[in-house]
C-alpha cells in the first residue's frame, strides 16, 4: 500500500512527497527510491526548508521570551508600544557635536521620536562608542520622555 | 473580447499562473516586492552600522555590502514581478530584508523584519499545502504584540494611546471623544481593543475554524490603523495585508454569466491575465440571480449585481498590485486613507451581499 501511495505520489512530481520519514520507516531505501527516483534528495530539500522555516520561527519565540527579563525590544514582536521622545547631546574631545554630526555618528537625529523601547537609544549610543570610538573621551546626555511622563536622563561617559 | 498578447505572455507581471508557486502566495510575494520597489524602500538598505551578529561590520567594505544588498534586492524583487524562479526570488529578497535588519541596528524595525520573514518563510514553504510556517509566523507576530502590550503599565492605564493619539497625532476624532470621557478611559478603551484585537488574531489563527475571523481581524485592524494615522509605518501595512493572501483560496475559474449578449461589463476581463474568469451568457430558463445584470459562479455560490463585480475585483491581480503601486506612490495622508478606503468599498461588498442559491454548474 505504501508503494502503490509513494508511485501514486512520485508522478505528481517534486511538490508532492511529503511522507519522508513513514517511506522509509515502512519501505527499505532500495526500494523507494526503485519506486521514486530522486527520493532521498526531495525528501531532504524539504526536511532543510522545513528545518530552516522552524528555527526562524523557533528564534523569534526564544526572543519574545528573552524580552521579558530586559528592557530592550528586538525581534519580540513589540511595534509602538512606547512613544520615546528624546534629545541627545554629546561632547567628544572637549567639542560638542551639531545635530549634524551626532546623526553622522548614532544614525540617529539629535532630537526626536522613537517607537520602540528608550532602551534602544542606550544600547546604540553605548554601542558606537565601544565599538567605533573606543579611544575618544565622549560625554553623552540623553533626556528623554517615555509616553509624556516626566522628563529623565541618562549619562554616559567614556573613558 | 479577446485578450491582447502582452497580457498572456508568461513575463506579464500581472500573471500568477504558469509557475510552481500558488497564485495566492505568489501575488502576495509580488505586492511585497513591488511595495519595496516602488517605495524605493530599497535605496534605505544600509551598510553595517552595529549588526546583530558580530562581525557582519568586518565582511567587506561597507559601501560594498550596501551596493551588492541593493542590487541583489532590485534584481531579485523584478525577477519576482517577471514570475522567473519565484521560490528561489522570494528567498533571495527576503533574505536581503533579513540581512539589512542584522546588520545594522539603525536600520532594524519591525515591519522590514516581518517583510523579510515572510518572503523566506514562503521560499521555504510546500507549495502542495497550506502555507503553516506563514501562519504561524502570523501568529507569532500578533501573539508577541499582544503579550507586550498586555504587561505594559501605559497600555494597561490607556496613558500610551491617551498620548500618541491625543499629544502627538492630534486625532480630531480620538480628542473630540476624550474630551468628553473621564481622564484616560478613551485611551483605556483603545488600549484594551487593541491588545484584544491583536489577542483574538493570534488565537483564531492558531485553531481552524477561527482563522476566517483572524484574517478579518488582521485586515480591519491594519486598515484602521491606516484611516487613523494616514501612515502605511513604512511596510507594516503593505506586509500584514498582503499576509492575508497567504490563507485566500485562489479560483481556478470563475463563471461569469451575462444576462445581456453586449455587457456593458465586459472591461472587468482586462483585470484577468490569467483567464480565471470564464464569460458565458446566462441561461434565460433560470431566474437563479434575481434579475441581476451579471453574475459570478464560485463553486455553489452565486453572486449577483454589484457583489459580482467585487468578486471579480478581489480575485483580480491587477487591482491588488494597481492599489499596491498607488499606495506606494503618493506620500500624502489623505491619498492613503482615500484609497484604502476606497479599495474595501469595492471588495466588501464580494463577502457582504446575499448568496443565491443556485444549482450546481453545469
Amino acid at each position: 500500500m505504501v508503494e502503490e501511495l509513494l508511485a501514486r505520489h512520485c508522478t505528481k512530481g517534486r511538490e508532492t512527497l511529503w511522507s519522508g520519514l513513514p517511506v522509509l520507516w515502512t519501505l527499505s531505501a532500495q526500494n523507494a527510491t526503485r519506486i521514486c527516483p530522486g527520493f532521498f534528495t526531495m525528501t531532504a530539500i524539504r526536511f532543510v526548508r522545513w528545518g530552516f522555516g522552524l528555527a526562524l520561527l523557533a528564534f523569534q519565540v526564544g526572543a519574545i521570551v528573552h524580552a521579558r527579563f530586559v528592557p530592550e525590544r528586538y525581534f519580540c514582536w513589540a511595534p509602538f508600544d512606547q512613544q520615546t521622545d528624546y534629545r541627545l547631546e554629546a561632547t567628544v574631545n572637549g567639542r560638542n557635536l551639531t545635530p549634524g554630526e551626532i546623526s553622522q555618528r548614532y544614525r540617529r537625529s539629535a532630537r526626536g521620536t522613537d517607537n520602540r523601547s528608550y532602551q534602544h537609544i542606550i544600547d546604540i549610543v553605548q554601542r558606537t562608542e565601544q565599538q567605533y570610538h573606543s579611544d575618544d573621551r565622549v560625554e553623552v546626555v540623553l533626556t528623554y520622555r517615555i509616553n509624556g511622563r516626566q522628563e529623565q536622563q541618562w549619562r554616559y561617559q567614556q573613558p | 473580447m479577446a485578450l491582447p498578447a502582452a497580457l498572456k505572455g508568461p513575463l506579464n507581471p500581472f500573471r500568477l499562473t504558469g509557475t510552481p508557486m500558488p497564485p495566492n502566495l505568489l501575488l502576495m510575494c509580488k505586492v511585497l516586492a513591488l511595495a519595496l520597489l516602488a517605495t524605493s524602500h530599497v535605496r534605505i538598505l544600509p551598510d553595517p552600522f552595529l549588526p546583530f551578529f558580530p562581525g557582519l561590520d568586518q565582511l567587506t567594505e561597507p559601501a560594498l555590502f550596501k551596493a551588492t544588498l541593493q542590487t541583489v534586492a532590485v534584481v531579485a524583487a523584478a525577477a519576482l514581478l517577471l514570475n522567473r524562479t519565484p521560490r528561489w526570488c522570494a528567498l533571495i529578497v527576503g533574505t536581503c530584508m533579513l540581512l539589512a535588519v542584522v546588520s545594522s541596528r539603525a536600520y532594524y524595525g519591525n515591519n522590514k523584519t516581518f517583510v523579510g520573514l515572510v518572503l523566506v518563510l514562503v521560499g521555504l514553504s510546500d507549495f502542495d499545502r497550506p502555507p503553516y510556517l506563514l501562519r504561524w509566523q502570523l501568529t507569532l507576530v500578533y501573539f508577541g504584540a499582544a503579550l507586550n502590550k498586555l504587561l505594559d503599565a501605559d497600555w494597561q492605564s490607556g496613558l500610551f494611546f491617551d498620548y500618541w493619539a491625543g499629544e502627538k497625532h492630534k486625532q480630531p476624532v480620538y480628542l473630540a471623544v476624550s474630551s468628553r470621557l473621564p481622564p484616560l478611559l478613551a485611551g483605556k478603551l483603545m488600549c484594551w481593543g487593541t491588545i484584544f484585537a491583536e489577542a483574538t488574531a493570534a488565537l483564531g489563527l492558531l485553531l481552524p475554524p477561527l482563522v476566517p475571523l483572524a484574517l478579518w481581524a488582521n485586515v480591519l485592524f491594519q486598515v484602521a490603523l491606516l484611516e487613523f494615522t494616514g501612515q502605511t509605518f513604512i511596510l507594516f501595512f503593505y506586509a500584514m495585508v498582503a499576509a492575508t493572501l497567504a490563507f485566500v483560496r485562489w479560483p481556478a475559474g470563475l463563471q461569469v454569466l451575462q444576462r445581456r449578449q453586449k455587457s456593458p461589463w465586459r472591461w472587468l476581463r482586462w483585470l484577468d491575465p490569467d483567464g480565471v474568469q470564464k464569460w458565458q451568457p446566462a441561461d434565460p430558463s433560470t431566474r437563479d440571480g434575481g434579475d441581476s445584470w451579471l453574475l459570478v459562479r464560485q463553486g455553489e455560490r452565486l453572486y449577483s449585481g454589484i457583489a459580482a463585480v467585487s468578486r471579480l475585483l478581489l480575485y483580480s491581480p491587477v487591482v491588488w498590485l494597481g492599489a499596491t503601486a498607488a499606495l506606494a506612490l503618493g506620500d500624502a495622508g489623505w491619498w492613503r486613507r482615500l484609497l484604502v478606503a476606497s479599495v474595501m468599498l469595492l471588495v466588501l461588498p464580494g463577502f457582504w451581499s446575499r448568496r443565491v442559491r443556485c444549482s450546481p454548474a453545469a
